[in-house]
Formats: C-alpha cells, structure tokens, sequence
C-alpha cells in the first residue's frame, strides 16, 4: 500500500497565499473599472505576505509532500528574492501600462502566478516538483512576452520563446526520465544516495539524462549556445515584462538547476562540471562581446544578462557552501541593478519604442543628473566595480570558485568582468560626454512608482555593496 | 571620550564658508582636547595609556582586523592640545590676514581639512589609520602649498612637496607591511607590547621596521636628504607655513619617532642614525639661513634646522625632551611666522628684508612679539627656547647615546641661530626705511591679537617643562629623563649665542661696507650657502632629468608603438567577433532550434570521448 504523503500546508504557505491573490486579483479585475491600480496594490499586498509567510517555518530544511517539497534558508531567501523582483515588476509596470495602453487586469495575476512557479521551482526537491514549477513560471512567461497584442514584435517574442520553450521542455522531461529510468527515483536526495554507490555512475542512460538536463536548463537560463531566444524575446517584449524575466525566473530556474546538480547529482561531477565549465566560459564571452556592437538598450542588457548567467554558473560548478550563498547574493543584487537599469529605460522610454538607442543618452548627464547618476551605478555595479552590489557578489563568486581551485575560470571571468567595462562606460561615456543629436528630446515620464523603484534598487545596489555583512550571514545559515 | 573626539572631527569637516565657524569647530575641538587632558590627568600614570575607543569595526578578513578607533594616551591628547591650540590662534589670525583674498572660504576650508587630518593622523590607534592621516596631511599641505594657483612657483612648490611626501607615503606603507607580516596586527598597543618580546636590539626585522618608519618620518620632517620642498613651501600664504611648516605638519616625524619609542629603543642603530642626521640638518639648514633674504625662507631653513634639534634629542633617546621642544617650537615658531606675516601684509606683500627697514616705531606689536620668538628661537634665559633646546643640548653630550659629536654640532648651530635671527630682525626692524614707496602700517587686531597670545606662551611654556615631561613619561616607558646640570656647556652654548648676536649686531646694525666687505671676502662660501649646497641642482641632474628622459622613451617607443598598438589591434579584433556573433543570431526560430540541437550533440560528443 502506498503512504498517504504528509500533507504541510505550512510550508506551502507562500505558494497557497500567492495563488489566493492572483485568483482574487483576476476576480476583481472583472468588478473595477478601467483603472488597475487597486490590483497594483493588492499584487503588492500578496507578495508582501507570502514573503512574510515563508518565514512560518523557521530556517531548518524541513521536507514535507513525500520529500518532495522543502523549505530552508535557500528556498526562504529566494522567496524573498522573487517578492522583491515581481513587486518591482509590478511597481514598473505601472505607469508603463498606461502609456503603452496595456489595460489587462489578467497581467497583475499572472505576475503573480508566475511567481508561484518561481516559489515551488526554488522549494522543490524532486524532479516532478521542478518540473511542475519550470512550466507554471514558462507559461506565465509566454503569456507575458504577448502582453502587448497589438504589437507585432511582441506577438513575434512569444511565439518564438512559445517554441522554442517548449522543445526545451521536451530536453528537460526526456532528461528527467532519463535519470530516473538510470537511478529508478525522481527524489534528490535518493538519486544522490543511489549515485553514491559506484555501480551506476557510468551507465550511458543516466549520462544522456544529464545532457539532456544540461540543455534543457541551458536552454531556460540562456546560456550559450541555447541563447538565442534571449536578445529577441527581450527586446519584443515590454520592457517591464524583460526586466522581470531576466530576474526572478532566471533566479528560480537556477535555483533548481543548483539544486538537481548539487544536491541530486554530485556525485558524478566529474562529467558534468567540465561541461559546465565550458558552458560558462563561452556564455561569459559570447555575452560580453555580444553586447559590445549593441545599440538598442534593451538588447544591450539582454546580452549582458546572458553574461551574467555566465557568472552565476560559475557558482554552481564551485559545487560548496560558499558558491550557495554566493548565488543567492548575487540573485539579490542582480535583482537591485538589473531592476534599476530597466526603470531608467523605462522612464525614458516613449510609446513605439524611441528613444531606446544608446545615442538617445547622449547628453543626459547634464540634463537630468540625477537620472544619469543613478543610471551609472546600475551599469558600474552590473560591471562589477566597487563599491556597489555587482562587485561584492562577483567577488564572492569567484572566491567560491578560487576556493574550489577553478582558476583559469576564475581568470577568464575576471577577464570578461573587463570586457562588460567597454559596453557598460559606452553608456555612461554618451550620457556624459556626447552631444546629443539635434534637439534633445528625451522627456522622462517620473511616475512615482518608477522613481520609488529607482530609488530602491539605488538603495540595494549601493547597501548590498557597502554592508554585505548581514546579507551575506544569513545566506551563509 | 572617544566619541566626543570624533564629533568634534565631524565639526571640523564641516567645510562652511564662514571664518567664524571654521574657527570655532577648530576652538571646539580643542576645548575637546583640554577636556580629555585633564581627564587624563586625574589618572594615575600607569593608567593613563592605552585607552583606545573602538569606534566602528570596520573590516574583518581572515586574520586582518581593522577598527575605526582611536587612542586616547598623553602623547596624543598632548599633540592634539598643540595641534587645536597653535591651530585654533592662526584660524584667529587668518581672518585678518586672508581678509582681502576672494578665495577666502576655500582657504578656510582647506585648513580645516588639515587640522582634520592631522588630528586623525595623532590620534589613530594603528598604523593603517597613521597613514590615512599622514596621506591627508600631506594632500591638505599640497593644496595650501598651492593655494595661489595662479602662481607658478607654488604650483611647483606644491608639486615638489607632495613628490617628497609620497616618497615618505612609499616607506609608511611598505613599514606597515612589514609590521603586519611580522607581528600580524597594525594595532599599536599588539605590536608595542609584542615587540621586545619578539626580538633582540637591532634585529633585521626591526631595523628594517624602524627605517621605514623614518623615510616617511625625514619626508615630514624635511630632514636630509628629504628637505628641499619646506623651503619652496612657503610660497603658499603665511598662515600655512605657520601652522603647517612650522608648528604642526613637520613635527609629525617626531612625533611618529615618540609614537613608536618602543620599536626604536629596540634599534640603537637607527636612533644612531637619526640623531646624525637630526644634528647635521640642524648645522647645516642653518648654515643656509644665514644668507638667504627672503623672511619666510630664514624662518624656514630654521625650522629644519630646530627639527633637527627635535631628532637629536629623539635620536638620543630624550623622547620627552624632542617633544617638549616640539611644543616650545610650535609656540615660538608660530609667533615668528605670524610677526613676519604681520610684517609682509603691512608691507603690502614684499617678502624681501633688504627693501624692509625701520619698522620698529611703525609697527610697535608686531616687533615686540618678533623680539620675542627670536630670543625664544635662540634660547635667551628664562624665554621657553632656552628650556628646551638648552636640556637638548646639554643632553646631547650627556645622555646615554650622546657624544661630543653631537653636542658639538647643536653648540654650532646654537651659534649661527643667534646670528640668522638677528639679522632679519636688524633688517627688518631696525636702521631706516629703505624702499620709499612702501607705507607699512600696524595690522589689525585680529592679527595682532593671536601674536601676543603666542608671545605670552613663548614667554611662559619653558616653565612647564617638568610637567610636560612627566605627563608624556608614561608613553616612554614610565621613567621622565634625568635632569642634566652643566654650567659649564650651559655657559658654552649662551656665549655662543650671544657671539652670533652680537655678529649680526656688529655687521648690519653698522654701515653696509663692512657687509660687503664679509661678502667678498668669503664670497665662494656665500655662494654655496645662497645655493642651498646645490642640493636641488643635485637632485635636478641626478634624479628629475633620467627620470624625463625615462619617461619620454617609454612614450615614444613603448606606449604609441607598443602598448597602444597592441590595445587598437585588441579592440578592432573583438569588435570583428561581436560583429559575427550577431549575424548568427538571426531571428529565424528554426535556426535557433537547430542551434539547440546541435549544442546537444557538441555536449554529448564531448562527454562520449572525453
């Protein structure tokens, strides 16, 4: 007889309450009128306290649902991380959706189940459960990559994340049962007791699983060579709907990724970490150099955020308590300056997308200083200099690698750190060095919530950077 | 305590535009200072070192500690009492003096910043913070220096001094390398008391240490062979050299000897060393004064040359007495600065003692106080000068490490610091006025109130000398030094003094031929000591032209053919690749899918022969 699987809905407590918001939101989207930002505020309100309710079981890894679903400092930091990243979304989103006349109520609630996805992706501890979470956050995220039905070039960004996300999923499912059928249990903890006796190690099903995994995840964090959604579905999509995808999704998937390799799969890394090894380098290059010609904003940052997964897989293959905590550190300040970097563009932004070209900055520094300043710690933080957010976490990285004696990644990633400098200054060498073209048109729209979102992610950029102490503590727990 | 401290440096940092409030963050913080003095001297001595205020930690990596703290000990409640003190009477008598200047609030600022910087400098509790001072110190004399920017010289000036600096900044923080790899700590009270345990006198480690220690010491200090830039320094505005060429920022040397004691006991060598050159800069600078004509520049090259006094004395192991004329010397040395200041701004900038004359009727305050600081400079009876340079110098032969050496080069230079002082004074004060278009008048009260403020402490602080060395004796090792008696070199060094007066008396008080008369005849020795002993031409030839044509080769060959080939070639080569990398991407989804694929193929080909 099968046991009846222990049923904690304490620890499903964010997830439930998440859920409980997004239906409400889409209930009381059919009541209201034409102006969402009662949902802006409720949306806010449900990630408030599903990041509050995370906490309701303390720290410990507490395992529940026939092992399958866990909650410890991982999973509660990344809720943390995904609340922030989503209430931010939603906080750019406003004033962005009134311009560009996106009046869909359906967008709040999907955020949020999107966020659910994310929550259950970074709790699970199964293959099952992972999967389950890659599809809740890919779906919401095809949907929102077509927010904008009108828009060709948007239509155009989810059909071709739509497909090409699903032939990943296909690697990822045939990869999952590929390892299960080798090791006979979809649990993480099992496959790694089970990879632990040596019998199984070499056998050819479980290495194709792992291939398989490598692509399939390769595939959702968009390293190099599954990439190529990344610059067009990037750019298609609203800008706030980038910024979000390339933070908390990424983050949630690379949580699991983390999870299956690390916890599940350890004990074979001796094939899968050189692989990785390489994945990382030439996503860091093709990233950075990528970015380099680039002179639409938005590419320009996707490009970078490719780079960026370069950086945080080379966390995951330090494989040690220290590449943990700098992947969740880095998570949090990747949130702060990508979300901050996204606001500018945004506030700057005009409908049909002007003013998104690199050369529409140019003499912005002396126009609105403010702006150009905060937009310069985003991109020097992204870059990695001192003393912002960007620096601390790379520094940890690395030093996790370092640690684990991966020097020549350790070096080509410092190297490419340099490389993202060429793009990163161009920016702030327009906004303060060039004349602007004819007459200078950029009218930024300050809405209070995008400037509130500036403001925070200036905060971050700058507290992680300066203080790191108690961030990264907890991480360490 | 620690945090009153540190409040008051926030009060300083305050850069407002104001004179009134540059000046009474500076009074605050002394009246912080005082506080904490007589706090520590309701102590007991044994009690009163080593209290250091942990302010913040700041970084803690591995082994490497580092907190925001500071010390709290009679050396540096005494430096800060001189600092704040002498600092707070010249911020008085700037407003005066930088009445006129437009830049006035810039001016202020930059001295706040230096009384900040030095206080950090006096009151770290480790080297790390030691040297932040020091760095400061040296940036705020740099821009003071070149305060008349418009000026080329004090651009040159300033330039000359902070090159000099940064040669003492190199030997700080290479000192403070090699005290963290051996005692594994910057932290003075860690490394004092591991020190004699650690090592035998004159060790390697600590010799190297304490050598280190004096490259930036003799920078500050402008000891030989570091020197050149104090004299050049005094193109900045007279209050500076005042308060930072004079009375404060060069006695940082000293003080960093005195601060370190422990590390130089333990080196016997090095003290050697110091006291060499300390006696032989006082000799030597004051040679140099004798002939120079420009006022600040005399009074300059005898600052060197009672720095000079200050690391003999420190050089023989007389820490107490190097900093009691530290303190004599900031008094008088201050009031000589800021008398020949009053003298400049009454002669409407002329700076030159030649066109001066007559100036005793016109200007009565301002020659009294300059009787004052030059009878205290070359130790007149009961003035504070001679307390302190006299028990320097009688120690000198007597101390433990003194010898006939050294006291005979102090007993000389007690003679030519007659003579040089007097001369200016004879030049400038007394006979007739020479330049007929100059109108010198008295300066206003402002000015000429913080001139007897000084001449009073000149007057009076030789009376303290017991207390001063008591109070600053636990610092040294708990035991104030003996108290030498020697009429005989007593009488000595006075004759001598007297002789170099009565010189000066004889040569400018009387008729020009008889100057002439010594000029030619001892014309190649004037030349010399006019020329400063060539020793910036040295430098010029030895140093600044390979160093030119160094740097002109590397620029021609090495950087527009090199380097700057290699970096184009660089960037041309990885703008080609980002170009190729976006023509792969090219929006078609069936190729993307591909691409997928044949990743897939590419991992699983590699693990299959791998």
């Amino acid at each position: 007889m099968i046991p009846a699987p222990i049923v904690d809905l304490v620890s499903l407590s964010p997830v439930i309450v998440l859920s409980l918001f997004a239906m409400g939101v889409l209930i009381l989207d059919l009541f209201i009128g034409k102006d969402k930002t009662v949902l802006v505020f409720l949306s806010l309100l449900g990630l408030f306290l599903a990041a509050v309710s995370s906490l309701a079981k303390g720290t410990g890894p507490i395992y529940s649902f026939s092992n399958s679903y866990v909650v410890d400092t991982f999973s509660i930091f990344l809720t943390f991380v995904f609340a922030i990243s989503s209430a931010l979304a939603i906080m750019l989103s406003v004033s962005y959706n009134k311009e560009q006349g996106i009046k869909i109520g359906e967008y709040y609630s999907i955020i949020l189940f999107c966020t659910v996805g994310m929550i259950v992706l970074a709790s699970s501890a199964d293959l099952i459960m992972i999967f389950l979470g890659i599809e809740i956050v890919s779906i919401s995220l095809y949907i929102l990559a077509g927010i904008r039905r009108t828009e060709k070039r948007s239509n155009e960004a989810a059909l071709k994340y739509f497909l090409l996300g699903a032939f990943a999923s296909g690697f990822l499912l045939y990869g999952m049962a590929l390892v299960y059928g080798a090791t006979g249990t979809t649990h993480l903890k099992d496959i790694a007791s089970v990879l632990a006796s040596s019998e199984f190690k070499t056998s050819p099903i479980l290495l194709m699983g792992v291939v398989l995994l490598v692509v399939g995840f390769g595939f959702k964090v968009a390293s190099v060579p599954f990439h190529m959604w990344a610059p067009d579905v990037y750019q298609g999509s609203a800008t706030p709907v980038t910024a979000f995808m390339s933070v908390g999704p990424k983050a949630a998937v690379f949580a699991a990724f983390f999870r299956i390799f690390v916890e599940g799969i350890p004990n074979i890394s001796d094939y899968w970490d050189t692989i990785l090894c390489i994945v990382a380098v030439i996503t860091m290059f093709v990233g950075n150099l990528g970015a380099i010609i680039q002179d639409n904003m938005k590419r320009l940052l996707a490009y970078s955020s490719i780079s960026h997964a370069g950086y945080i897989l080379v966390a995951l293959i330090a494989k040690n308590s220290l590449g943990m905590s700098s992947l969740l550190f880095y998570m949090l300040a990747y949130a702060f300056m990508s979300f901050g970097a996204f606001a500018i563009i945004i506030i700057l932004d005009k409908q049909n997308g002007d003013n998104l070209e690199v050369k529409d900055y140019a003499g912005l520094g002396f126009k609105h200083p403010v702006i150009a300043v905060c937009m310069s710690i985003f991109l020097l933080s992204l870059g990695g200099l001192p003393p912002f957010a960007g620096f601390v976490g790379k520094f940890y990285i690395f030093s996790a690698a370092v640690k684990e004696g991966y020097i020549t990644l350790v070096v080509l990633g410092v190297l490419n750190s340099a490389i993202s400098f060429y793009y990163y200054l161009r920016v702030i060498v327009y906004m303060y060095m060039k004349e602007p073209e004819g007459d200078y048109q950029v009218q930024p729209s300050l809405a209070p919530f995008s400037l509130l979102v500036i403001g925070i992610a200036v905060f971050g950029t700058i507290e992680l950077g300066i203080f790191p102490g108690p961030v990264i503590s907890w991480t360490m727990n | 305590m620690g945090f009153l401290a540190l409040s008051f440096l926030g009060a300083v940092l305050d850069k407002k535009q104001v004179g009134l409030v540059a000046c009474s963050a500076v009074g605050l913080a002394f009246l912080v200072a005082f506080w904490a003095l007589t706090d520590l001297m309701n102590l007991e001595p044994a009690e009163r070192i080593g209290h250091v205020e942990v302010l913040y930690p700041w970084i803690t990596s591995g082994k490497f500690h580092l907190d925001l703290s500071v010390l709290i000990d009679p050396l540096s409640v005494f430096m800060l009492m001189i600092i704040t003190g002498v600092g707070f009477v010249i911020h008085v008598y700037s407003i005066g003096y930088m009445n006129d200047d437009p830049e006035y609030s810039r001016f202020m600022s930059y001295m706040n910043l230096f009384i900040f910087s030095m206080s950090v400098l006096v009151m770290a509790a480790d080297f790390f913070f030691l040297i932040v001072g020091w760095a400061l110190v040296g940036l705020a004399s740099y821009l003071l220096i070149g305060f008349y920017s418009e000026k080329r010289s004090a651009v040159l000036a300033a330039r000359k001094a902070f090159v000099m600096n940064v040669i003492g900044d190199v030997g700080m923080v290479v000192a403070a390398y090699v005290i963290f790899q051996n005692f594994g700590s910057l932290n003075y009270v860690d490394v004092f008391a591991k020190a004699p345990e650690m090592y035998l006198p004159n060790s390697d480690a600590i010799l190297l240490i304490t050598f280190l220690l004096l490259v930036g010491a003799f920078a500050k200090s402008a000891q030989i062979p570091l020197h050149t830039w104090l004299p050049d320094a005094m193109e900045g505005p007279t209050p500076v050299s005042a308060l930072i060429h004079a009375a404060t920022m060069v006695t940082a040397g000293v003080y960093l000897i005195a601060r370190c004691s422990v590390l130089y006991e333990l080196a016997p060598y090095t003290m050697y060393l110091i006291a060499t050159v300390g006696g032989i800069t006082a000799i030597f600078a004051a040679t140099i004064g004798l002939v120079q004509n420009d006022i600040k520049r005399v009074i300059a090259y005898s600052t060197m040359s009672q720095l000079g006094y200050m690391f003999l004395a420190v050089g023989i192991g007389m820490f107490g007495l190097g900093m009691f004329h530290l303190m004599t010397h900031a008094f008088f040395k201050a009031l000589l600065f800021l008398s020949a200041g009053s003298v400049i701004h009454g002669m409407s900038g002329e700076q030159d003692i030649r066109k001066m004359g007559g100036l005793m009727a016109i200007m009565p305050l301002t020659f009294i106080s300059f009787l004052i600081g030059s009878l205290s400079l070359i130790g007149f009876p009961l003035t504070s000068g001679y307390f302190s340079k006299e028990a320097i110098i009688i120690s000198a032969w007597h101390a433990p490490m003194g010898n006939i050496f050294f006291w005979g080069l102090a007993v000389v230079t007690a003679g030519l610091t007659g003579f040089y002082s007097f001369r200016i004074f004879f030049f400038a004060f007394m006979g007739k006025q020479k330049d007929p278009n100059a109108h010198p008048h008295e300066s206003p009260v402002v000015m000429t109130l913080p001139l007897m403020i000084l001449a009073f402490l000149s007057l009076i602080a030789g009376g303290l000398g017991h207390d001063v060395l008591e109070f600053l004796s636990p610092v040294f090792g708990g035991h104030v030094p003996p108290h030498h008696e020697d009429g005989l070199l007593e009488g000595i060094t006075l004759t001598l003094g007297a002789v170099g007066v009565i010189a000066a008396l004889g040569l400018y008080l009387t008729d020009e031929e008889r100057v002439k008369f010594v000029k030619d005849m001892l014309l190649p020795v004037h030349e010399i000591l006019y020329r400063k002993y060539y020793i910036d031409e040295l430098y010029d030839f030895f140093l600044v032209q390979p160093t030119k044509a160094i740097g002109k080769f590397l620029e021609e060959k090495a950087e527009r053919q090199g380097i700057d080939f290699v970096v184009d070639q660089v960037a041309e080569k990885v703008k080609e690749t980002s170009e190729g990398l976006s023509q792969w991407q090219s929006g078609k989804v069936r190729v993307y899918a591909l691409n997928m694929v044949g990743g897939a193929v590419m991992i699983l080909m590699f693990l299959v022969f791998y």
